[in-house]
């Protein structure tokens, strides 16, 4: 009891051992349960990186909107392998299908994005 | 005594944990829910730029009847696309749902001008020289007769414009004006055999129609109506086998009004488009909004009257001006300016315009004949203080698919619904 001051005379009344085991197992189980929950959370929850390479994504959806032409390409762009397609929106004209999708450096597929525009 | 109640203490450190974990869960979950929401938004949102991309791609036909489609042949990529007519426009509605989400959108779609057809002027060959006079402007290309453009002398007033006469380019014209495409024409014929819906606006003050809803169609059939005190917005189309009256108290959004004759009272405001068979007649101080249009249409040749649309002093048109008539008759349509008239985007006159001083045409006039009434004398083929300007003309404007002026490539002329 730091910080208490005891009088020579006073008596602190201790906790019995199986009192101790008991509060010892229960923080134990209780801490154990916060801990899973907590990597459970973090692991299930959106990585900031997802969030990235979506926007990353947008960016790019907005250049190849531009001027589309069929083509197929890898690019790096911040960190991430991004792979962009255009190829014709049945057989349209004017019609292209972009397709685009970003990995991470293990080559884990972290966002996709298609849409369908047309040539302006 | 001091109690140690280790027990006790772990307890409430347990429950104070559990407090702890279970706000984390919940926001988590929360969070979670919210990111989800969020992708499956872009999700619709990428699908519905697709399908308004498909729409502006395709033909009226293709997407008249509501087609419903997986766009990559996967679940959740359902698209719900409809294209209709409305009156020298088109409106289109995309819908993208995944289970109980829905994003729709409508949009009125025009075409592009085509520059090379577009002109500031167009007067068909009919062996005689146009002749300027005053403080007339030409700026743009100009078809015009091979006997060309001349200066002229009238009112006791010279010619006082640039000496170039036509500010642009000068070409030869055909006998006859470039033709309206007759599809369109036959829609906007067919509006008149429009299944109603009502015969009256039955004392609402306002009424509006959303273009996701099937047409509201208000029939006033043989009655003479005033139309006054309404606000009228979106999918409404008003009919009416003899006069209307538009008065100023009346607010006009969007719809299409289809009569034997038309008057729009001074000082009206809206944004509309006017068909009449026999007259538009238009008073003073009125404002067409864009993307507005007149427009007189003679499918049945009627040799006693004259078709007209008369525009009055002060007044601003921001759309289309036209008159058609399927057969060529001896008493052309006009279409009579009265002063200080703008007219900002296309007059296309398949008979006559007559101006008078200080008219603008901010885009520009298709005709076979132009007519100046001075006190005593009618001048054909005269430009008296008129000023003609293409360049003028907003880099955004878009014409409908009737004129001949009008590319094959489609944009969004407005937004008109969302969610």
């Amino acid at each position: 009891m730091a910080g208490i001051k005891l009088s020579v005379t006073g008596k602190a009344k201790a906790s019995s051992i199986v009192e101790v085991v008991i509060s010892m197992v229960v923080i134990v189980i209780v801490f154990g349960i916060a801990m899973g929950i907590f990597a459970n959370v973090q692991r299930l929850s959106l990585s900031a990186q997802k969030v990235h390479a979506q926007a990353i994504l947008k960016e790019e959806l907005i250049k190849t909107e531009q001027e589309p032409h069929i083509s197929k390409q890898t690019n790096n762009v911040d960190g991430f392998e991004v792979s962009s397609e255009v190829t014709p929106y049945q057989d349209h004209a004017d019609l292209y299908l972009i397709a685009l999708a970003a990995f991470d450096n293990n080559g884990k597929k972290m966002a996709e994005l298609r849409e369908v525009v047309y040539a302006k | 005594m001091l109690k140690a109640s280790a027990l006790y203490i772990v307890i409430v450190v347990a429950l104070v944990i559990a407090v702890l974990c279970s706000s984390l869960i919940v926001s988590a979950y929360y969070y979670r829910l919210q990111y989800q929401r969020k992708f499956r938004y872009d999700q619709l949102q990428s699908n519905l730029n697709s399908g308004i991309s498909i729409l502006l791609a395709s033909d009226l036909s293709a997407y008249k009847n509501e087609r419903i489609f997986a766009l990559y042949n996967e679940g959740e990529d359902s698209v719900s696309l409809k294209k209709s007519s409305w009156g020298i426009f088109e409106v289109a509605t995309s819908k993208a749902f995944v289970q109980k989400d829905t994003l729709r959108k409508a949009f009125m779609v025009a075409n592009k001008i085509d520059s090379n057809r577009w002109a500031a002027l167009y007067l068909i060959d009919e062996d005689r020289p146009l002749s300027v006079s005053g403080n007339t402007m030409i700026r743009g290309t100009a078809f015009v007769p091979k006997a060309g453009v001349k200066e002229a002398y009238v009112d006791g007033k010279a010619y006082q414009g640039d000496k170039r006469l036509v500010i642009g380019s000068k070409r030869n014209s055909e006998r006859q004006l470039p033709g309206l495409q007759e599809g369109v024409l036959r829609q906007i014929e067919s509006i008149r055999g429009y299944k109603s819906t009502d015969s009256s606006f039955n004392h609402r003050d306002s009424l509006s129609n959303s273009f996701f809803n099937p047409t509201m169609v208000v029939n006033f059939r043989k009655k003479a109506t005033t139309i006054s005190n309404i606000k009228l917005s979106g999918n409404i189309i008003i009919v009416s086998d003899t006069s209307l009256t538009i008065d100023q108290t009346a607010t006009l959004s969007n719809v299409i009004v289809y009569a034997k004759s038309i008057t729009i009272k001074a000082g009206f405001h809206g944004k509309c488009q006017l068909f009449a068979q026999d007259s538009i007649g238009v008073q003073r101080d009125c404002d067409f909004g864009y993307p507005s249009c007149l427009g007189l249409l003679r499918f049945i040749a009627d040799k006693g009257v004259q078709g007209r649309i008369g525009i009055g002093e002060n007044t601003q048109v921001n759309g289309a001006v036209f008159t058609y008539e399927r057969e060529k008759s001896q008493l052309q349509n006009l279409i009579d300016l009265s002063k200080n008239v703008k007219i900002s985007g296309l007059v296309y006159a398949q008979g006559l315009v007559r101006f008078k001083s200080g008219d603008e045409i901010n885009g520009g006039v298709f005709t076979n004949r132009f007519l100046y009434q001075s006190a005593y004398t009618t001048f054909e083929n005269y430009l008296i203080g008129v000023r003609i300007d293409a360049a003028q003309l907003s880099p955004y404007y878009l014409t409908g698919s009737l004129f001949p002026v009008a590319q094959k490539k489609q944009k969004v002329l407005q937004w008109l619904e969302s969610n």
